[in-house]
């Protein structure tokens, strides 16, 4: 069912013999509670947009359009970025958790976007320890190499979705009132997982071109994608 | 023959022939050969029934008998010289080293030692033409032992056997010497030639003793071929390796009588089984080396010991095993990654390394124009300003990748840097595949393009589309191809690329390995180069894909493939398997551990003798690797015992930036040497470390190595002082040659020819052919 929702993806994969590029940008396709595809929400226009901006501001030879993977691809691997939204209602099965858990354990990274408040929290909390169980959960501190990668990220912002960025707020969604980032670290404390709690980087990408949503949460949302890239790139 | 002559053959070789016969009878040779003129012509008019052939020959037959006639009238006389008796001294020089011990005489009943000891016993049992009594009938003989050592000895009972070492120069020298102002008639060499080294020296010795006229009569003890045995020849190993790294060791084996079979090679760190290698012998004479990578895993002085398991019926088995001290190093390799662009090499590289406590890999990355980013930099300064722009801040390394990065980036200082690199440095350099990677990356005609083990010659697959028209797929694209990766038959054995022991293993394990993909055009290994691994299309066709070659002074490697990284990432890979991780970080040390630092020492010989002086050679060089010559160098070496030696090292003016001292070797044992170096010309912080090289003082352990009689060795001293190879049989051969040596106290003595039992016979042998001629013709 999720491999039908992929429908016709214009992923790498497609067009033989086109040469591997450098980076795609990867999009997790998971299975959601009652068959909700939470992984689909603002696919692929953020992706792309984001893309956008990442073949501008870097030296990165990436690929130009959004490439969603499933999780029981074999060929996961060879996307070592992963990029996962509305992770509150992720539901994995057993075949998407030992994936994506292979994925991590050989030196795959999986950003973490888009979910608000604790109960999501809850959710999200429970199904990456079947992933990874044992490992916790952890701040991920402002003086982190993800933070320094190319541009230095000061403080952590609450990205708004796209309506309540245009209304000019409440920022928040339920209860998640202060932006987080959070992490899963490897035994040699190299980031494995990215968690970015109560904000929504993803619609700040999305709607950049937007003149009414306000361009510093874009700026901003540009700024974390590329660190986080970067930061997955080179450690 | 003698009888025939009259005299012995060797006689006529020493002597000199004259004719001793007065005026008178030249006159009457004249008159005799007028008389045979005459006879002659009596044939001329013969009976018809004589064919003209048969004329001749009678007339040829005659005229023979007449020259053996005159010959006797002419008197022919072998002078000869001959030694006084009991006047002469001979010099016997025994061989007292330990490879006489090997039991290979009389089909393996005897030792060399105990032929020798018989052919001079006091009383020989039954022995009438043993070697000690015949010259002692004639010579005043002095014995002469050696080995390692020589010197006098009254009986050769006194030997031993226990010599570790055979010096034959020593030896000879040493005889011409103590008995070069006596009447010598010459010197008795009774050995083996056997030892690794025992011909050394011998060239300047054998040339003295040409001088002086002192004959040397070798009688060669030992088969000169054993019929079972197997031999570890000179190991081929570094003097240095970095712990963890893969040891490759060439190890000689020569095999004789052992042809279809099997040997098993073990290699040994301490006593510790560290790898097994296999050989077969295909023939039963045979000479052939074999490369075992065996892993160090701990750090200091170690005793690499390669024994080759002994055949059953082994005539020496202590020639099948060999030590080589070798220093396993604990340090730090410093290491520069620049990629051009964010790539997933980068990252997977730097987690195949990540907890080798031995490689240090800084990371620069160009994240955007002029923008980079540096992992694993010590302090805030290095490569703060990107790329190294001076010698001083590239040589901290001692190996460079380049991944995507072109060519325009660097200036042309900085490619040039980075072929002094490796050539004058002797670094490494390693280059990736990549779009911006050497044709692509335009690097055709730079100074990187002469290090390369790639030839980039031909079209660099131009910039467009084949149309002609900026649109369509890119040259990249184009050039896109997915490759399974298979070892060369070099690869097989070499210590980056071999993943397994076991070749089944190692071929299996490249099998299953996921495709990787290049985008470069392909390029031919220049000649020199090394292909190490090849990639296979999908239709078949094979292209180099890890070339290496020796650059100068360094190494320079090339993988033309893009994403080696799939080989921890690729769905085929378990995520435990260790093949990627194990293949960077060989990679890495084989391109950068062998790199020299500001500071090294070495020492000469490696194994040396107690009693022996060693030198101790140190070269220093300043942050950008020229020579210098105005620093204080300055060793100390620790004995066995543990009493340090400080030695100053000076710089002797012969060559730039090298300082020698030396050392007298006083106890056996590992003796460690740490060099500093201080001073103006070598104050920068980075390499002050001392530099440190240990050898192992001890007996030598040569004696059985070509322990096989040496004959070519023993020939060779005989041609060159005029003497000849005797066999231990031939005692009278011998004393006969001596007493006829022109040397020492001789009488001359003349012996007339004309009765020889030979002329005779042929002068009747002549006539009487050609009265049965006559006969059968009829004739009177």
């Amino acid at each position: 069912m999720l491999a039908d929702a992929l429908g016709d993806p214009s992923g790498p994969l497609a067009g033989a013999g086109a040469p591997p590029h450098d980076f795609y940008f990867t999009r997790a396709a998971y299975s959601g509670y009652g068959g909700y595809q939470g992984w689909f929400v603002d696919y692929p226009k953020a992706d792309r947009q984001f893309l956008i901006g990442l073949r501008r501001l870097t030296s990165l030879n990436s690929y130009e359009y959004e490439n969603a993977v499933l999780l029981t691809d074999p060929d996961l691997g060879r996307f070592p970025f992963l990029y996962a939204v509305e992770v509150g209602f992720m539901h994995m099965t057993d075949e998407e958790v030992l994936g994506l858990r292979r994925y991590l354990h050989a030196g795959g990274f999986l950003v973490v976007d888009d979910f608000w408040g604790s109960s999501q929290w809850a959710n999200f909390a429970y199904e990456i320890g079947r992933v990874l169980p044992g490992r916790p959960i952890e701040e991920v501190p402002l003086d982190h190499p993800v933070f320094r990668s190319v541009y230095r990220i000061e403080r952590i912002v609450q990205v708004p979705n796209v309506g309540a960025g245009i209304r000019g707020g409440p920022t928040w969604e339920r209860d998640g009132r202060v932006p987080m980032v959070r992490g899963i670290f490897d035994d040699d404390r190299r980031l494995m997982v990215l968690v970015n709690w109560n904000t929504d980087l993803g619609d700040a990408w999305e709607w950049a071109e937007n003149p009414r949503y306000p361009l510093p949460y874009s700026t901003y949302a540009y700024r974390m994608g590329i660190n986080f890239i970067v930061y997955a790139m080179t450690h | 023959m003698e009888w025939l002559l009259g005299s012995p053959p060797v006689a006529f070789a020493e002597g000199e022939v004259t004719l001793a016969a007065p005026w008178v009878v030249y006159g009457a040779a004249v008159a005799l050969t007028a008389v045979s003129v005459w006879l002659l012509l009596g044939y001329r008019v013969p009976p018809r029934r004589l064919s003209s052939a048969r004329r001749l020959l009678l007339a040829a037959l005659r005229t023979a008998a007449f020259a053996v006639l005159l010959l006797c009238l002419f008197q022919p006389t072998l002078v000869l010289s001959l030694v006084v008796p009991q006047e002469n001294f001979v010099g016997v020089l025994l061989d007292d080293s330990a490879s006489m011990r090997i039991r290979d005489e009389a089909g393996g009943e005897a030792s060399r030692a105990e032929l020798l000891l018989a052919a001079f016993a006091e009383d020989p049992a039954g022995a009438a033409d043993a070697l000690g009594p015949a010259l002692r009938e004639t010579f005043v003989v002095r014995y002469l032992r050696f080995a390692d050592s020589a010197g006098p000895v009254a009986t050769p009972a006194e030997l031993r056997f226990a010599g570790e070492r055979t010096d034959l120069a020593a030896a000879l020298s040493g005889a011409a010497d103590r008995l070069g102002s006596q009447p010598l008639a010459g010197l008795v060499l009774l050995t083996d030639g056997a030892g690794e080294d025992a011909g050394e020296g011998l060239d300047e010795v054998l040339l003295d003793l040409r001088a002086r006229g002192i004959r040397v009569f070798p009688v060669p003890l030992g088969s000169p071929r054993f019929d079972v045995d197997l031999e570890v020849g000179a190991l081929d190993a570094p003097d240095r390796v970095l712990r963890g790294s893969l040891l490759e060791v060439r190890i000689p084996i020569r095999a004789r009588g052992l042809g279809g079979q099997v040997a098993r090679v073990e290699v040994l760190d301490e006593g510790r089984i560290a790898s097994v290698e296999t050989v077969r012998f295909d023939q039963d004479d045979v000479e052939t080396a074999i490369t075992v990578l065996a892993p160090t895993e701990e750090a200091g002085p170690r005793r690499f010991r390669v024994r080759v398991a002994p055949a059953p019926g082994e005539t020496v088995t202590r020639n099948n095993e060999r030590t080589a001290l070798l220093h396993v190093e604990e340090r730090v390799v410093p290491i520069l990654y620049f990629e051009g662009q964010p790539r997933w090499e980068f990252k997977y590289v730097r987690r195949a390394v990540h907890g080798d406590g031995q490689l240090r890999v800084a990371g620069l990355v160009r994240t955007a124009e002029g923008k980079f980013y540096r992992v694993e930099v010590t302090d805030e300064q290095e490569l703060a300003g990107g790329f190294p722009d001076t010698r001083e801040e590239l040589f901290r390394y001692a190996g460079v990748i380049l991944g995507s990065v072109e060519a325009s980036f660097f200036t042309q200082d900085q490619l040039n840097m980075l072929r002094d690199l490796v050539s004058r440095r002797g670094g490494g350099l390693l280059t990736l595949g990549s779009g911006k990677s050497y044709h692509a990356g335009g690097y055709r005609g730079t100074p990187i393009a002469e290090i390369l083990p790639l030839a980039l010659t031909g079209a660099d697959g131009g910039t467009e589309a084949p149309d002609g028209s900026s649109s369509g797929p890119s040259v990249a694209e184009r050039n896109f191809r997915q490759l399974a990766i298979a070892p060369t038959r070099a690869g097989r054995t070499h210590p980056v690329v071999r993943l397994d022991q076991d070749p089944l293993v190692n071929q299996d394990r490249y099998r299953t390995l996921p495709l990787l993909s290049s985008v470069n055009l392909t390029a031919a290994p220049k000649p020199g180069a090394v292909t190490l691994l090849e990639g296979v299309g999908a239709d078949g066709t094979r292209e180099p894909v890890f070339l290496t070659q020796r650059f100068g002074r360094g190494r320079a490697a090339s993988l033309t493939v893009q994403d080696l990284w799939l080989w921890q990432m690729g769905a085929e890979v378990a995520v435990d398997d260790p093949t990627h991780e194990q293949f960077w970080r060989r990679l890495l040390r084989w391109l950068a551990a062998e790199a020299p630092r500001r500071l090294e020492v070495a020492v000469d010989p490696s194994r040396p003798s107690p009693g022996e002086a060693v030198t101790i050679r140190a070269r220093v060089e300043d942050a950008s690797f020229l020579a210098v010559n105005d620093v204080v160098v300055e060793a100390a070496v620790t004995r066995p015992d543990g009493v340090v030696e400080a030695v100053p090292l000076l710089w002797g003016g012969q060559a730039d930036g090298e300082y020698v001292g030396s050392v007298v070797v006083e106890t056996a044992g590992i003796h460690a040497i740490e060099a500093r170096a201080g001073g103006a010309g070598f104050a920068d912080r980075s390499e002050r470390e001392p530099a440190s090289a240990f050898f192992e003082a001890g007996p030598p352990d040569d004696e059985y190595f070509n322990a096989e009689s040496n004959r070519e060795l023993l020939e060779r001293i005989a041609r060159e002082t005029g003497g000849a190879l005797i066999a231990r049989e031939e005692a009278d051969n011998l004393v006969e040659r001596l007493s006829l040596s022109r040397s020492g106290a001789t009488v001359i003595e003349r012996r007339e020819l004309w009765n020889a039992p030979l002329l005779f016979l042929l002068l009747f042998g002549f006539l009487g052919v050609e009265w049965a001629l006559r006969a059968m013709g009829g004739l009177p």
